[in-house]
């Protein structure tokens, strides 16, 4: 069975690094990475990955603008999106997971949990 | 005998003779009718007699041919039945025959004939009954028939012979009878025409006498009617109560004055009551007595006594009590007089009353009066007195022994003027002269008289020339005792003047030196003074004096200045003691006095103290002296005690005002001064009040504001929450954490917090306080604050993050197999733990410039030294990035912190270096302005986008936030320079044209340049100062 294949847009590069050998030593999944929202959308439609996280505060494109693109597209709209933000101030979160993310984790992660937190989210079965 | 009387005989003995006569005839009449009446009844009688006797003989006829009848046919038919027909004929032939007998029983020759009849009846019957018998034994031949036949025809003519002979017998009997009874009815009615007639005759002769009598006697009564209405009316228009009586006294009439003066009303008393049941019976017994004493003899009181003086033909006149119906009371005057016969007997008695009680209440109010005015003179207070054209008393009223204290009688003959006070007599002369020449009433002249004993009395003296007076002849004095009245009015005098003073005054130490001089002036002392109490020390110490001229007060006033009186000592001290007024009357004989030999020496004899009370504390003490030894009454201390009551009202009350002014001040001030917005509204949210932080705060003057609701200055959005609010707090009382948004007249919003509390008054609310704290900025700052904490969160959570994550992983042993990744993963962490570290101070540093916790190290620097060493920081940046930097700095002093501009400029130098592309040019350069020392660093790197310009120097606030990691930057560099530069007193600012490089310029005002080596300058294009 080909693994599940997740999208890490963040413009961190040693956050997008971390997170993504953290959720394919630990939980096994094929990851795809992008460093702007911009870079993402490409990726995702050219990708149809099975999940994104993606991050908040980013230049140019902010995650939510990026969300909502990837939900205006219909080759994307179906495609669950966690969001993976520094951004923990309840009322924050309250926004972004009003946008319609399937989940909204925070940062720092456990690079140990983060794949299991993943699937718990999107209801995969646990890796 | 009396004509009347004859006449009325004579008038009785014709109607008499007329209806005798007319009775006889009429008897008459009635037996002549009686008679007739009876003949007809009796022939009336004969006829139905007459009548029967014919029924039955025809009656009889017809069945005696109905039996012949029977017979015949029975003999031709021989049928049975016929025989019954026969026999019942026979039968009732023979009963009518009996009663024929017996109804001619009276009359012979019917009876004769009836015998005759009753043989041929017989005779008859027994032929046919023998026939018949043949009929039935033989049977009917024809010979038999015919023999029979006239046989029975015989024998039946000879009964109808019979019978009609009967009949007519009877016949002519009823028309003899008829014919006699008409005869006698006809002489009875001529007989009754005839005395009807004759009775009609007499009864109209009767009639005529009556009606020409009763003629008489109605014009008689009609004429006596006449008279009696006309006596009546006069009786009853009478003013009088009129009362007539029988002799023994039963009430015959009662008029209506009578009806309306008793109460009663004539049908209540005529007939029933004498007059003596309208007096009051005790005045009734006491009227006897009198009259039975001057009758000398006993008469019962009641209607008797009443009577008894009129009974002897005199008119009695008397005045009574009377008692009403309603059994009140009135005073009448009673006249009796008797009624007498021709004989001269008394008929009765005509009593008249009339109501006098109004002629009573004038005579009791004038005796009254009388007796009053005869009190007044005697009792009243002032002296009236009654003097001729000379001069002389001719009266003196009673009250001359109370005011003069002479007797009456020792005055009367005695000049006026001998009473008056020498001094005053040339204006008492005058003042009579005046009084005698004109009629009427003086003008009131105040002359002093004098007492029995010597002393005088300040009298007013009002004279009424009487002199034209037939009885009086003189002039009429009205004299007054006015001492007192002159008394009281100088008091008045001395505290209407301390009002007056105390009105103006400002306070109680300069209206001190008034109040003496209006106490000396007003009482006629000379000297006055004031000491005033220190509560500290507890001792009087002088204040002031005042004195009329005349006195040398030096020594007094040196000796004064020294004086401490202490509590009991002296007058004075003995008034503060004592809080009330004291007076010395002989200060040579008081053994405590103060200051006894300079009050001797300037010859002043009384003294007289009074304090002065504020609020039950004396607080002073009034002291006035006298030439003269005076006499000083409870009054006169009375009186300055009220004065110095008075004075001690004004003293608390100037300092409860003054205490309220500065309490008025002091709310005042902390109400147009308090940051505070107050502000009074009224219900229906007008505004009331406000202080002048509204004005501040919402930009309207006061004038605006006051013509406004409180709806006006709220912000649109907040309306129906104001209004919510306000019905809520008028509801119930008060609201406190209220929160509006005010709007500025310039559309700025104003964020208030505070409470609502409301007044009321007799109708509900009447107005509310609401107290506000402009909360705009702080609430700003706290929107700030969050997204400060909100940013340095999420700036801090980055790198923790990486460390986290790759620490995590290492820990995890997840990379034992793979030591590339591990190690990759040790260099995140701690690249991202430097980074950290960077960031933490950099927040600290801004954190500390910004809220002056670091002290800037102010120096005179050499401005081209700092640049120099700026730039030497950062060559070895610049060589590793392959950036060539020109340095051209100016040449003199600046004043600031070495460190800090180190900072700033390395920080400034360090961004043009990593935003510059290898082998590219940037350059510091310092100049010289009117305004300081501009410092320039451009860099020809990627520049900065126009949006970003304005918010650069902003926290966390890089073009991109990628930057920082790969930059090695924290976003508060440029946050850090503005910092910096602003605590100098500085400015920076950023020209960048995106894709061609930025240019930043930092300028610092304190700058004295060296003007041999001011480099050329460069004018920075419009440079955009931060916000």
């Amino acid at each position: 069975m080909q693994p599940k294949r997740i999208l890490i847009i963040d413009d961190d590069d040693d956050i997008r690094e971390v997170a993504a050998l953290s959720l394919e030593t630990i939980g096994g999944y094929q990851v795809l990475t992008a460093p702007s929202g911009s870079v993402g959308l490409t990726i995702a439609v050219a990708q149809q990955p099975d999940a994104i996280l993606l991050d908040v505060m980013m230049p140019d494109m902010d995650g939510p603008t990026t969300f909502q693109k990837l939900q205006a597209q219909p080759s994307t709209a179906h495609i669950p999106v966690i969001f993976l933000t520094a951004k923990v101030q309840p009322s924050e979160r309250a926004r972004f997971a009003g946008l319609g993310a399937v989940a909204v984790l925070p940062k720092p992660f456990d690079p140990l949990t983060l794949a299991s937190e993943v699937a718990n989210a999107l209801g995969w079965p646990s890796a | 005998m009396p004509p009347q009387e004859r006449r009325a005989g004579t008038f009785r003995a014709a109607t008499a003779l007329a209806f005798l006569s007319g009775m006889a005839i009429i008897v008459l009449m009635g037996w002549l009718s009686y008679r007739a009446t009876t003949t007809l009844v009796e022939n009336s009688s004969w006829i139905s007699h007459t009548q029967e006797v014919l029924s039955n003989l025809h009656e009889l006829q017809s069945r005696l041919e109905r039996a012949e009848s029977a017979q015949g046919r029975y003999l031709l038919t021989g049928n049975e039945s016929f025989l019954a027909t026969f026999q019942d004929d026979v039968e009732t032939s023979g009963v009518l025959y009996e009663r024929l007998v017996r109804l001619t029983s009276d009359n012979a020759e019917q009876q004769v004939r009836l015998r005759d009849l009753r043989g041929s009846i017989d005779s008859k019957i027994e032929h046919m009954k023998g026939t018949m018998q043949i009929r039935r034994t033989a049977g009917m031949t024809p010979e038999i028939q015919q023999r029979v036949s006239l046989e029975g025809k015989r024998r039946m003519e000879i009964i109808h012979a019979q019978l009609s002979g009967m009949a007519a017998a009877e016949t002519q009997l009823l028309a003899a009878r008829t014919a006699a009874q008409r005869r006698s009815a006809e002489n009875s009615l001529r007989s009754i025409f005839v005395g009807g007639i004759l009775a009609l005759l007499f009864v109209g002769l009767a009639g005529l006498v009556l009606q020409s009598d009763v003629r008489k006697r109605q014009s008689v009564e009609r004429r006596l009617q006449r008279t009696t209405a006309l006596q009546r009316a006069i009786l009853n228009s009478a003013n009088y109560a009129i009362i007539s009586t029988g002799s023994e006294g039963t009430i015959f009439s009662f008029n209506s004055a009578a009806e309306q003066l008793f109460g009663y009303h004539s049908s209540q008393v005529v007939g029933r009551l004498t007059p003596a049941a309208l007096h009051d019976p005790v005045e009734m017994d006491r009227y006897a007595e009198q009259v039975s004493r001057f009758f000398g003899q006993h008469i019962a009181p009641g209607f008797e006594a009443l009577v008894a003086k009129a009974k002897l033909g005199t008119i009695d006149e008397n005045e009574w009590i009377y008692t009403r119906s309603d059994g009140s009371h009135f005073s009448g005057l009673l006249s009796t007089s008797a009624m007498h016969d021709e004989d001269g007997s008394v008929t009765g008695y005509v009593f008249i009353v009339s109501d006098i009680t109004r002629r009573k209440e004038a005579e009791l109010a004038k005796s009254q009066i009388e007796r009053r005015y005869r009190a007044l003179l005697q009792n009243s207070s002032d002296m009236v007195g009654i003097i001729d054209p000379a001069g002389h008393l001719q009266y003196i009223s009673p009250a001359v022994e109370r005011l003069l204290e002479f007797e009456v009688q020792e005055l009367i003959g005695r000049e006026i003027f001998d009473l008056i006070h020498p001094a005053d007599i040339d204006a008492a002369r005058d003042a009579f002269d005046e009084m005698g020449m004109h009629p009427g009433y003086s003008q009131p002249q105040e002359l002093r008289l004098r007492k029995a004993n010597g002393e005088h009395v300040v009298t007013e003296i009002v004279g009424n020339n009487l002199l034209h007076d037939e009885v009086l002849h003189g002039i009429v004095l009205n004299v007054r005792d006015i001492s007192e009245r002159n008394r009281v009015r100088a008091q008045l005098e001395v505290q209407n003047a301390v009002a007056r003073v105390l009105a103006d005054a400002v306070n109680l130490d300069q209206s001190i030196p008034e109040i003496l001089q209006a106490l000396c002036n007003n009482l006629d002392w000379e000297l006055s003074e004031f000491w005033a109490v220190d509560p500290e020390q507890n001792i009087l110490a002088f204040n002031f004096a005042w004195s009329l001229p005349g006195f040398d007060l030096r020594s007094f006033l040196d000796i004064s200045q020294h004086t401490r009186i202490h509590p009991g000592e002296g007058l004075a001290g003995r008034v503060w003691q004592r809080a009330g007024a004291i007076h010395v009357a002989d200060i040579s004989h008081e053994e405590n006095f103060v200051r006894r030999t300079e009050v001797e020496a300037l010859s002043l004899k009384t003294a007289v103290g009074f304090p002065i009370r504020s609020r039950e504390a004396v607080i002073g003490v009034f002291t006035l002296f006298s030439l003269r030894t005076r006499h000083v009454d409870e009054e006169l201390l009375s009186m300055l005690n009220t004065v110095g009551a008075q004075i001690g009202q004004f003293i608390a009350r100037k300092r409860a005002e003054q205490q309220i002014s500065e309490s008025e001040d002091r709310y005042h001030y902390l109400f147009e001064n308090s940051a505070d917005l107050i502000l009074t509204f009224a219900p229906d949210g007008s505004i009331l009040h406000l202080n002048a932080t509204w004005l501040r705060t919402l930009g309207y003057s006061r004038e605006d504001l006051m013509k406004m609701r409180i709806f006006d200055i709220v912000a649109p959005e907040d309306q129906e929450s104001c209004q919510a609010l306000i019905e809520h707090a008028l509801t119930t009382g008060s609201l406190n954490k209220v929160e509006l948004t005010f709007k500025t007249r310039d559309g700025r919003l104003v964020i208030v917090e505070g409470s609502i509390n409301c007044r009321y008054g007799v109708a509900g609310v009447e107005y509310c306080n609401a107290i506000f704290q402009d909360v705009t900025k702080r609430r700003e700052v706290d929107r700030m604050k969050n997204e400060f904490i909100s940013v340095v969160s999420h700036e801090l959570r980055t790198p923790l993050t990486s460390i986290r994550g790759s620490l995590g992983l290492l820990a995890g042993g997840a990379l034992r197999k793979d030591p590339e990744k591990a190690e990759r993963m040790l260099d995140i962490a701690l690249k991202n733990t430097e980074r950290l570290v960077r960031l933490i101070n950099d927040i600290l540093d801004i954190e500390k410039i910004e809220s002056g916790k670091i002290s800037l190290d102010i120096q005179p620097l050499d401005a081209a030294d700092l640049v120099m060493q700026a730039s030497a920081t950062m060559h070895a940046m610049a060589d590793a990035n392959h950036v060539r930097m020109e340095v051209r700095p100016a040449r003199g002093t600046v004043y600031a912190d070495r460190d800090r501009m180190l900072q700033t400029l390395t920080n400034l130098l360090s961004n043009a270096i990593k935003f510059s592309p290898p082998e590219n040019r940037i350059s510091i350069i310092s100049e010289p302005r009117d305004t300081g020392l501009l410092i320039r660093v451009r860099d020809q790197g990627r520049g900065i986008p126009h949006h970003k310009l304005q918010t650069i120097f902003e926290r966390f606030q890089q073009v991109d936030a990628s930057d920082s990691r790969d930059k090695g930057g924290t976003g508060l560099g440029l946050a850090i320079c503005r910092s910096i530069v602003q605590q100098h007193g500085g400015a920076i600012w950023v020209d960048s044209t995106e894709g061609l490089g930025s240019e930043f310029f930092v300028l610092l005002p304190r700058f004295q340049p060296e003007n041999s080596s001011v480099l050329p300058t460069h004018t920075a294009p419009n440079p955009v100062l931060p916000s």
